[in-house]
């Protein structure tokens, strides 16, 4: 009985360290993201139907939004709103946002 | 190291939080949670708890209306520039992609203590956590002579919908030459650029229909949002034919007659042939039934948004004292992700993140000449503090103006699509 609750055990820890490196390691959490995300859809519409000014993000790349995001936080791209926006941003809280757009449908 | 101290201490308010759901999942009940308002906020909320909780909350969302006109771009069809129909949505995207249960009907009374909100039609509904974003009411007497009634003669508009009609064909019959003479409110008050943004949309108007018209703002205030900006801009695109006149100068408004169209002040008598009168405002009424005002307006916890005075409330948007945030639909949206994220996870156990909230206000002045003011915000001690934040310049290209008038031309689909999808 002991020796079965320990494999089980053992089984549940590896499994547990599976599902979490990569995530960690990519320094994406996809709630971390979403929550992130609610204030870029006050904004930035799921589907663009006309108009120039504000894109559609769900399912950019990743490094599209990573380096778009990176130039507006150090002002080489220019927009008020989004310096304000990306300024605030932390590395964690990037990817998390990136991620997360990504991985939605177009 | 900052990461990890966060992260722990979301999980142990995740967890914390999350025993107190222990008893609804026990009997098989969902949680419930009512929003009643179904703006910026409300609506925003409603959608958010639903989407995010996949189901595991019961969300109603009671809201009188069953098309909803947007305040923000209400200006843009007074100027002719949208036309009425594009400023309505309905809630059918809630309904039917959110699984949002949704009331027409009116909130009129909350029973706190047996958390029940109690309908106009007679009948209640229960919640464990309420979230009220009723807007604003008017305190008509603020402007004396002012009336629910004069309101018709006078319309403050500062509801869209009908009122925003009423004006805009009270301002196209203004007789040639004619004065338009509005009436801003006083602070704290819905969408602080607004009045000055509607005297550029009239004027816009009159520019074209009745170009020696005037327009004379009595404002009772002796500055206003983005000043400089919206006057340089009336130089450039109306000049002549707006005067904006500070207390300092007509020393108060002493009475406003709507049948005779004039408004009275220590300066002089004006005269009007249209008049938009908007009067100082309050916390929408349910707010002040639930007694979780403390005077005008609701004080809310800067992190969560929930009422000070009962934790089972949330006040979102206008009615709430979100000092340092201005009172508009963006800050209102903006709440409402704040507070939907803390009542999902005081009732399902999910992760509650830290607050951030952020608002942008555009402003148009003409055509392709638009103008934006906004700010970053997190919770701080006592209020939502200032994180960082911009204004447009006076002297920008007509590139950078249209520009900015075209990137609020996709907001408003985005945050429409935020509220209603």
């Amino acid at each position: 009985m002991c020796e079965i609750l320990r494999l089980a055990f053992a089984a549940v820890f590896v499994l547990v360290v599976i599902i979490t490196i990569p995530t960690k390691s990519m320094g994406a959490d996809k709630e971390y993201g979403q929550y992130l995300s609610a204030e870029c859809n006050a904004c930035h519409a799921p589907s663009k139907k006309s108009g120039a000014g504000i894109p559609s993000l769900n399912g950019k790349p990743v490094p599209y939004l990573v380096s778009a995001l990176l130039q507006y936080k150090n002002k080489s791209r220019k927009n008020a709103v989004m310096q304000m926006i990306a300024g605030r941003l932390d590395s964690e809280q990037i990817n998390a946002l990136a991620a997360y757009f990504s991985s939605l449908g177009k | 190291m900052k990461k990890i101290s966060r992260r722990q201490f979301t999980n142990a308010a995740a967890l914390g939080l999350g025993a107190l759901a222990i008893p609804n999942i026990a009997v098989g009940a969902k949680p419930k949670v009512v929003v009643v308002g179904g703006g910026a906020g409300g609506a925003t909320a409603a959608r958010y708890v639903a989407k995010d909780s996949k189901g595991a909350v019961d969300v109603t969302l009671i809201e009188a209306s069953k098309r909803y006109y947007t305040c923000f771009y209400s200006n843009l069809y007074l100027g002719g520039l949208r036309n009425y129909g594009s400023i309505g949505h309905n809630y059918y995207g809630l309904a039917v992609n959110n699984g949002v249960n949704v009331v027409h009907d009116w909130a009129a009374s909350v029973d706190a203590q047996n958390k029940r909100v109690k309908l106009a039609s007679g009948s209640s509904v229960s919640y464990d956590r309420l979230i009220l974003s009723p807007g604003i009411d008017f305190k008509y007497d603020s402007v004396p002579g002012y009336s629910a009634e004069v309101q018709s003669k006078m319309p403050h508009a500062w509801k869209s919908g009908t009122q925003t009609q009423l004006l805009k064909r009270q301002v196209l019959n203004m007789r040639k030459g004619g004065n338009f003479v509005i009436v801003p409110p006083t602070n704290p008050y819905r969408c602080p650029p607004g009045p000055y943004e509607r005297v550029s949309m009239v004027a816009h108007l009159l520019k074209a229909n009745n170009p020696k018209a005037k327009i004379i703002i009595l404002d009772p205030k002796p500055k206003f949002s983005k000043q400089g900006l919206f006057m340089d801009g009336w130089e450039r695109h109306y000049p002549g034919m707006i005067d904006w006149v500070d207390p300092g100068a007509h020393g108060g408004i002493k009475n406003v007659d709507g049948n005779k169209m004039e408004i009275k002040t220590d300066l002089d008598t004006f005269k009007a042939d249209a008049a938009s009168v908007i009067p100082a405002q309050k916390a929408g009424a349910i707010a002040l039934a639930a007694g979780v005002n403390d005077g005008d307006w609701c004080p809310v916890n800067p992190n969560s948004m929930a009422s000070k005075a009962d934790s089972n409330i949330y006040v979102l948007g206008d009615a709430s004292v979100a000092k340092s945030m201005p009172k508009s639909g963006f800050s209102a949206n903006s709440q409402a992700k704040v507070a939907a994220n803390a009542v999902r996870g005081e009732l399902t156990g999910s992760k509650v993140f830290p607050a951030r909230y952020s608002n942008t206000c555009w402003s148009l002045i003409a055509t392709d000449d638009g103008i934006k003011v906004g700010a970053s915000y997190k919770a701080g001690e006592k209020k939502i503090d200032v994180v960082s934040k911009f204004i447009s310049k006076k002297g920008e290209s007509a590139e950078t103006r249209k520009t900015t008038y075209e990137e609020s031309i996709d907001w408003y689909n985005g945050m429409t699509a935020d509220m209603f999808s």
